[in-house]
């Protein structure tokens, strides 16, 4: 809990230095579903939020409140205790009515394609041009274009009858896609799909995405599409245990593989400890921490430099100065001793921390990683 | 202009959409045959009196059509006191006559009219005055009788009542329920057969029908108010479209004719609308996953509803088009057959027309609970 809450400050805090507004907002979201006895909480004090052109990934197994997400950002529910912000409009507390007007907004894709087997393709994708006042040759155009986008030129005029389930979700994702939504809301888009057609559509949704600086939430188990998550939102039992970010993530991983401590580490060991990394910021000239203070943290540089300072008999002499990738303050965790040294901010610092247990934690879980750093620091003078 | 989604739904599977308009066809014939029996029953029973070439019709105030009453001829008259009245014809009517059918020993019974055939009265071109008919034992036949009567032309004789006659003309009538078809005597031949000249009982003083003619430009209904103030009491005076709708709520009422018939159009109307209501159910049921991620997709409940009633209604019109072909058709025929008039009338059309729309749209709207609880949520 408490690294999910640093997780979350820190998730925060870099979107608002992105300068960007967050399109859908969960913040101390639950929800129940039935009534009487049958009454029971599906999700509990969910705070999520997601910013334009961003896509999160949500996994969790089945019954642990992904769907139950969707379908509340979706407005296909009514918001019943906490707060639930779409495209600026706080949803709860909305008209029925009121709901499906925000709901033409958004871009919706099932598990499956759920087509008109009446329609044609292009018609199909039309449906959703109908609910807005475009004239017949317009939403023809808009339509044609989508669907050639998605590589359906030469399959417009056919039933989903005739086409095959890669093709069938590619017109369900144009019908999407084709209002040029911000938000986009998709359960297992690619379960029904072989790997080929999975990877043209979770492609165009990240191209979408981009374009058009849209939100896109996918529910999934396909672990064939990671890769396009800017977010690895995991729930169990309606409750949110770990937020990856996974850019943030990789960078971290990157920083941590560089250094010599942990080059034995597995990609997996430095995923998890990227996980439990916190972001924080310091302005210039502030002091991290001072000579002589209790050791609680370690700390890798994302961006910035810092200066480390050891108070010696002439007054505060620099020792070295720590740039981006550069790690420091582990060898009090280590070795249980005050702080050696003063780490000062030089110019705009921002830093990955790691908790004092979490450190010792991922110490403990490896014997060859312990050995290792203190071989390392033997080395070191 | 939007997606005909409706339309597209209905003509998708046109094996299915095929079954259906049969489905639908045939209860719409159905309800056309039932309406058409009623009405050819209530038709028939006036079609001779629609020949009459009257303004206005007295009869017999105690008289009704399944037990006629004559009356005084004498009463009649008193309406010629009348300067709205051009003439005054007395008709005598003799159900059940006994007809020789011509080249054969059989006998059916006939009806027989008797009047003055100077005057014209039948409107029918074949009806026109002719001397020949004064001559004893003339008479013209019916040529749309039933073909059991013989194929009687001018010039053949044979009997009626067993006094001698010769077909000298042909006029068209009509069979209805109880009559295979009709004579037209001049009342001299009429009485020197059914009076007390031949064997029977009637005389001239004994008319059933008073016809009257009015003088151009008179309004049949303000004559008929005025006739009622001149004639007794125990006569009524009635324009001959009264008279008409008179005999067949006679009919209606006091026979279950009417009633069997108009169950008939109940039931087949009940069919229809299970019929169709499986149809669009069906459909609905196909669709559940699509019409949900309308809804999700922003598309309100009431577009739902807008297409199912659509659908409803292009069944109701095609399944109708279908339906009364095939009524016209078996119309016809047993037009041919019966010799009773089955009447495709505009206005039968249109309450059939009424009725299967409403058969289908009913049908729609307890189809539409179900699109009406779709949850989009399900789509998940």
């Amino acid at each position: 809990m408490r690294t999910a809450l640093q997780q979350q400050s820190s998730n925060t805090g870099r979107a608002e230095a992105n300068g960007k507004r967050p399109i859908v907002n969960f913040s101390g979201l639950n929800h129940h579903f039935g009534l009487g006895d049958a009454r029971r909480q599906v999700l509990y004090d969910v705070h999520l939020a997601m910013f334009p052109g961003e896509i999160a990934i949500m996994t969790g197994p089945s019954g642990s409140g992904k769907t139950s997400l969707l379908v509340l950002a979706g407005g296909l529910r009514a918001v019943q205790d906490g707060s639930l912000n779409v495209l600026g409009r706080e949803m709860r507390g909305l008209s029925a009515l009121e709901l499906v007007e925000i709901r033409r907004s958004i871009g919706f894709i099932f598990q499956f394609h759920n087509l008109f087997e009446s329609l044609t393709a292009i018609e199909n994708v039309q449906m959703a041009l109908d609910l807005h006042s475009y004239s017949a040759r317009e939403k023809r155009d808009r339509a044609a274009e989508m669907l050639t986008k998605l590589g359906l030129e030469h399959r417009m005029h056919y039933k989903p009858g005739s086409l095959s389930g890669g093709q069938k979700q590619r017109v369900a994702v144009a019908r999407a896609l084709v209002n040029k939504p911000r938000i986009i809301l998709a359960d297992e888009p690619t379960a029904a799909l072989d790997k080929e057609s999975g990877r043209i559509v979770v492609n165009l949704l990240q191209e979408h995405a981009r374009a058009a600086d849209a939100a896109i939430i996918l529910v999934t188990h396909d672990n064939r599409i990671l890769d396009v998550a800017d977010r690895i939102v995991t729930l169990i039992d309606g409750r949110i245990v770990s937020r990856v970010e996974v850019g943030e993530t990789n960078l971290i991983c990157e920083f941590l593989r560089k250094c010599p401590v942990f080059a034995n580490q597995s990609p997996s060991e430095l995923t998890e400890i990227a996980q439990k990394m916190a972001y924080e910021k310091y302005p210039p000239r502030e002091v991290i921490f001072h000579q002589g203070d209790a050791g609680d943290k370690f700390y890798l540089i994302r961006e910035g430099q810092a200066e480390v300072l050891i108070d010696g008999p002439d007054g505060l002499k620099l020792v070295r100065t720590l740039e981006r990738g550069d790690i420091f303050g582990e060898m009090s965790l280590l070795k249980h001793q005050p702080r050696s040294a003063t780490v000062r901010a030089v110019n705009q610092l921002e830093l990955y921390v790691l908790g004092r247990d979490d450190f010792r934690a991922a110490i403990e879980s490896s014997v060859s990683f312990r050995d290792q750093l203190l071989r390392t620091y033997a080395g070191r003078s | 202009m939007a997606t005909p989604v409706a339309w597209r739904n209905l003509t998708h599977d046109l094996r299915r959409l095929l079954l259906s308009l049969v489905g639908i066809g045939f209860v719409v014939l159905l309800m056309f045959m039932e309406m058409g029996f009623s009405n050819g029953c209530f038709d028939t029973a006036t079609h001779g009196y629609t020949l009459f070439n009257a303004d206005l019709v007295i009869v017999n105030r105690i008289s009704t059509p399944a037990s006629p009453q004559r009356f005084l001829r004498d009463k009649l008259y008193l309406a010629r006191r009348s300067s709205v009245v051009a003439n005054v014809i007395p008709m005598y009517v003799q159900v059940g006559a006994l007809w020789k059918i011509p080249g054969e020993a059989g006998l059916r019974r006939v009806r027989v009219f008797g009047y003055d055939t100077q005057q014209r009265t039948f409107w029918p071109p074949e009806f026109a005055p002719r001397s020949d008919l004064q001559q004893p034992g003339a008479v013209l036949f019916d040529s749309r009788s039933r073909a059991l009567l013989g194929k009687p032309v001018p010039g053949t004789v044979t009997e009626l009542n067993g006094r001698t006659i010769s077909v000298v003309g042909l006029a068209p009538m009509g069979a209805d329920l109880d009559t295979d078809g009709n004579l037209f005597l001049d009342q001299s031949t009429f009485f020197a057969i059914f009076g007390k000249g031949g064997k029977g009982r009637l005389t001239p003083q004994d008319v059933d029908y008073g016809l009257i003619q009015l003088r151009a430009g008179v309004d049949p209904k303000q004559a008929a108010v005025e006739l009622r103030m001149l004639l007794p009491d125990d006569v009524r005076v009635l324009t001959l479209s009264d008279y008409c709708n008179d005999v067949q709520m006679y009919w209606s009422r006091n026979t279950a004719v009417g009633f069997l018939f108009n169950m008939g159009v109940v039931v087949g109307f009940l069919i229809g609308m299970i019929v169709c209501y499986q149809i669009l159910f069906t459909d609905i049921s196909n669709n559940l996953l699509p019409f949900a991620t309308l809804k999700a997709m922003g598309y309100r409940t009431g577009y739902l509803v807008k297409l199912v009633l659509e659908q409803a209604t292009f069944l109701a019109l095609l399944g109708f088009v279908l339906g009364v072909s095939a009524a016209w058709f078996l119309y016809w025929f047993m037009e041919s057959q019966t010799g009773l008039t089955m009447a495709l009338t505009p206005l039968r059309i249109a309450t059939i027309l009424l009725l299967t729309l409403v058969m289908c749209l009913v049908a729609g709207l307890m189809a539409l609970y179900r699109v009406i609880r779709i949850d989009p949520a399900d789509c998940f």
